[in-house]
């Protein structure tokens, strides 16, 4: 069972695995980082990379897009999906590339000290 | 830089292009959708399952949506400017609920701006001289009492801890020469008060160190207001002679615009008081206010032990000083003295009309929290459609705020136009009253209590909302919800109540007080007596002339035999001192072969002088031997009256006639005979208990001071007035009359601060009343209204009208009485800070706590009583249809 990321969602009738607003920051960055993706190519690519422990939802992807597009980490244009459907695809800005790079430090060593904390006896 | 402009461009897209926004979005989502589904007919289901299982995926087009505005810059302004268009519709659309509730605002806030603006005008904004917060007045007696100038230069030649010292007395002048005989209000000041306050002079120059010498004293600084009026704004009125009190001195300066010198009463004229080095040991006749620049870094505490350490000093250097003299000095802040009068009265009313604020938001979140449960349909629409409860929440406050910010406008417009008739309620010498306004501090404070009110008010509604049950609303098909917001409506009812009980125990606690001093017997018979002033310039204390007091007799004595034969004149007084007036002269009494036991000092004694005909103008009665004759003269046997109080503190069971007596004004050794005693009168106010008085002769005084004729006249004495004034201008026109007025006038006038407080608290705990009582009303007959179905149930299955008026009045008395127990606690507590404003009234006077308690009781028993017949009335088939 993927992890249901319902991001910001005040829904409290469905399950929530209420991650940090960077954590989905960085996964959205991280899927687009090879390529340009339109809203479910974002969110089956995060399905993809995460060997399908994170399923991102409608409700908390588009909002990240959004607020991330804002934040001129990513630039959004419309085009045309592999079935000939027009869709909006987001790609990496130079800004959005900087901020996967720091965001992906910060995460290694935060993850370096939580593991350590833990394996602490 | 780059993303700064490219985030407001981002903004402004948000905010001005909305449609476009929008439309994009619903195709990025929809796009998102089709995608989906194209995926999941790939894996096999057929078109309309896929379609079906993408848009369950999805959650809902709408929700999506609201998530993703949620994020977008400008939301809160879109949402804000939304949430008001959307609060100004809904408070359109019930008017009735709009104007109760911004009428109950407005009351509040406009009672709170108005008072908030004299307390800033009077207490708060600092005094306008240099470094206020250093200046003092110093008191070395032990009670408010003055200094004499030989105790002043005896303090300044040796205080340390005060950068300098200066004194003054309040003086009415008489003015003469240019224009017509006038009294103007002023002051006799030390050279240095001037500087030491920091003040310059507008036009000329402020005095000369030097100039409270004699031989160069004969200087005046005018104030601006004088100048413009009297002097027609004349730059050359410097260096010019002005006659006052008969004698000439210089004009060497205006002050500026709006400098008044002691605050209160307009002051208008300073000349410097003499400080004759010759003068030695006038120690017993001070007449003094001394006011001080504390050093910086000094503490008042300091300042204050070093006057005392002062203080003991003079008086062991010099005999006949009282043993506890300057013993409790006290050194107080200048701007706290000015304000120390009206200080407590001004809070009171702060704090009352603070609970008239917390009553009218009780009623506002009363009325909120009803029509909150008529809306429960709506909001539960409105969340089912995607709004968060925190999205509800903001646009309920956003709701509450619109309408306590237009009611504190509303109550900004009632504020000043109810300034006006406040200003006529409050005493004339309230400092700084003139300055009293609506300005921009006193708008932000009704900007803050406007808001405070709103979150106040909106947070019952809210907190309602805020675990919003999607279901019940909506099943019910817009029911009546179970009464959720009871609990809190009967709190606010109970608080209502305990309010104003506080309030309207406070207000009769002030009416009692005020009814017992109105009823006080000042001892004297004020009615159909017409007193006024005479301050003949030339025999004016300072006159150097020696035939001065033989002029001033002689001139009085033409007063009196012209004033005899204007017709209606029964009878004629004089008195140096107007009864109930401000002034008060209390010398030490000396009895003679009484020595004063040691250690203890002369008690003061009220002194005045008075003629022959005073006790039977103002029909004080004559308890003993004999009243004073015209032979009582300059010639005759030193004599005094006594009143019956020092009868009976010094002679009791004894003749005091015949003993003979000194005060301080006799001069040394010179003793006065008793050949009277007369009845008690309130000399000084009211308000203050009778204290031991001596009366002596006026015209065999030394020195004769202006002298306050009463006149009892048997016609009225509006008519009397002008022939007055013609008589006494028929021998010197140069004589100003000042102050003429009916004696019962100076009597109201002694009450009239009390009286303005009363009548101010009065009114704001009538409205505190009014907004309670509806509150209370109003609650009961929601409740009556919420409940028809279930009294039409009960009607059918037999039970009676009287079943059911019992049923809801026991609802509003069960509220009333907690409410009231609760309100009586208040009042125990509130009105103790009252009692220095009370008059023979214990602040917490039984009868007072009684008769409002149940008159409370029984107009909110009314309020619900009216309610409760209208159900009584229902019939059963009515009530059941009632949904």
């Amino acid at each position: 069972m993927p992890l249901q990321i319902i991001y910001m969602s005040n829904r409290d009738d469905e399950f929530t695995a209420d991650l940090l607003q960077g954590t989905l920051d960085l996964l959205v960055l991280k899927a687009l980082a090879a390529q340009p993706l339109h809203g479910l190519g974002v969110s089956s690519r995060i399905n993809q990379i995460t060997k399908g422990t994170f399923d991102v939802k409608p409700g908390s992807l588009f909002p990240a897009l959004h607020r991330m597009e804002e934040a001129s980490w990513l630039k959004a244009e419309w085009g045309e999906s592999e079935n000939n459907r027009r869709a909006k695809f987001y790609s990496l800005t130079k800004a959005g590339r900087r901020q996967l790079e720091t965001e992906t430090e910060d995460w290694q060593r935060i993850s370096l000290a939580i593991g350590s904390a833990l394996r602490a006896s | 830089m780059t993303t700064l402009l490219s985030r407001v461009a981002r903004l402004l897209r948000n905010t001005t292009r909305k449609d476009q926004v929008d439309r994009e979005l619903t195709e990025e989502v929809g796009s998102y959708v089709e995608l989906l589904a194209e995926n999941k007919m790939k894996e096999g289901m057929s078109e309309k399952d896929a379609r079906r299982a993408a848009m369950l995926e999805l959650g809902g087009m709408e929700q999506v949506k609201e998530q993703v505005r949620e994020v977008r810059l400008g939301y809160w302004l879109e949402t804000f400017s939304k949430d008001l268009r959307f609060g100004l519709r809904s408070l359109c659309k019930s008017p009735g609920f709009t104007a109760v509730a911004l009428l109950t605002l407005a009351l509040g806030i406009g009672a709170n701006t108005a008072i908030f603006s004299i307390i800033h005008a009077v207490i708060l904004r600092p005094l306008p001289y240099r470094e206020p917060a250093r200046l003092v007045k110093i008191w070395p007696e032990r009670f408010h009492s003055s200094v004499s100038k030989a105790d002043f230069v005896e303090i300044r030649k040796a205080v340390r801890s005060f950068d300098d010292i200066a004194a003054y007395s309040n003086w009415g002048f008489t003015v003469t020469g240019t224009g017509e005989a006038a009294k103007i209000d002023g002051a006799r000041t030390t050279s240095n008060l001037f500087s030491l306050l920091g003040v310059d002079a507008a036009v000329g120059r402020i005095f000369a160190p030097e100039e409270d010498q004699p031989g160069r004293d004969k200087v005046a600084l005018l104030s601006y207001g004088l100048w413009q009026g009297r002097f027609g704004s004349d730059q050359r009125i410097i260096g010019q002679t002005i006659t006052i009190d008969g004698q000439s001195y210089t004009a060497v300066g205006v002050m500026p615009k709006g400098f008044n010198f002691p605050e209160g009463e307009p002051h208008d004229l300073w000349i410097p008081a003499t400080l004759d080095p010759r003068e030695k040991g006038d120690f017993a006749a001070g007449y003094l206010t001394l006011v001080g620049r504390v050093k910086a870094g000094v503490s008042l505490e300091q300042a204050r032990a070093e006057i005392v350490a002062l203080a003991r000093s003079i008086r062991e250097k010099l005999p006949n000083i009282p043993a506890d003299y300057g013993a409790a000095a006290q050194v107080n802040s200048l701007q706290a003295e000015n304000v120390a009068g009206i200080r407590t009265t001004l809070f009171i009313l702060f704090g009352t009309v603070g609970l008239v604020l917390l009553i009218a938001c009780a009623n506002v979140a009363n009325l909120q929290l009803a029509r909150t449960s008529s809306r429960q349909r709506e909001l539960a629409v409105r969340a089912a459609l995607g709004a968060s409860s925190a999205r509800l929440i903001r646009q309920l406050l956003t709701e509450s705020m619109l309408l306590s910010v237009l009611g504190g406008v509303a109550g900004v417009a009632l504020a000043y136009v109810g300034l006006d008739f406040l200003l006529t309620l409050l005493p004339a010498e309230t400092p700084r009253i003139g300055q009293i306004g609506i300005s921009g501090s006193v708008l932000g404070f009704s900007l803050g209590i406007s808001v405070l009110a709103g979150v106040l008010f909106g947070l019952a509604p809210a907190l309602q909302t805020s675990n919003p049950d999607l279901q019940t609303p909506l099943k019910e098909g817009g029911r009546n919800p179970s009464s959720g917001g009871g609990r809190l409506r009967s709190l606010l009812v109970i608080s209502e109540m305990a309010l104003a009980l506080t309030l309207v125990i406070s207000a009769g606690l002030l009416i009692k007080s005020f009814w017992r001093l109105q009823h006080v017997n000042p001892g004297f018979e004020a009615d159909q007596v017409l007193s006024f002033q005479l301050s003949p310039p030339e025999f004016a204390e300072g006159s150097s002339k020696e035939e001065g007091p033989a002029r001033a007799r002689v001139y009085y004595r033409q007063v009196f035999e012209r004033l005899a034969n204007l017709p209606g004149v029964q009878s004629i007084g004089g008195i140096h001192l107007l009864p109930m007036g401000d002034s008060n002269w209390d010398p030490s009494l000396k009895i003679e072969d009484r020595p004063l036991p040691p250690g203890t000092s002369a008690e003061s004694v009220n002194w005045r002088l008075v003629t022959s005909d005073y006790f039977r103008t103002m029909n004080i009665p004559l308890l003993k031997g004999r009243a004073f004759t015209d032979a009582d003269n300059e010639t005759g046997e030193k004599v005094a009256l006594i009143n019956d109080t020092l009868a009976r503190k010094y002679w009791l069971g004894e003749n005091p006639i015949g003993k003979r007596i000194n005060t301080g004004f006799e001069g040394k050794g010179v003793w006065v005979t008793v050949v009277g005693v007369v009845g008690d009168i309130k000399q000084q106010s009211l308000r203050v208990p009778t204290v031991p008085e001596v009366y002596r002769p006026f015209f065999q005084h030394s020195e004769l001071p202006p002298l306050t004729i009463m006149v009892r006249s048997a016609t009225p004495l509006s008519a009397l007035a002008p022939s007055i004034r013609a008589a006494v201008w028929s021998i010197d026109k140069n004589v100003p009359i000042t102050d003429l007025q009916p004696m019962t006038e100076v009597v109201a006038k002694s009450i009239s601060q009390p009286r303005s407080t009363m009548l101010m608290l009065t009114a704001f705990a009538g409205i505190g009343l009014a907004l309670g009582i509806i509150g209370i009303y109003g609650v009961i007959s929601y409740s009556v209204a919420q409940r028809t179905h279930e009294i039409g149930v009960r009607m059918a299955l037999g039970a009676q009208s009287a079943d059911v008026l019992k049923l809801i009045v026991g609802q509003g008395l069960k509220l009333t009485l907690i409410g009231a127990a609760l309100g009586l606690l208040g009042a125990f507590a509130v009105t103790r800070l009252m009692s220095s404003l009370l008059f023979s009234v214990s602040t917490s006077d039984p009868a007072t706590f009684g008769v409002v308690t149940l008159f409370l009781t029984t107009v909110a028993l009314l309020a619900s009583y009216i309610p409760a017949r209208r159900a009584a009335k229902v019939t059963p088939m009515v009530a059941l249809r009632y949904e």
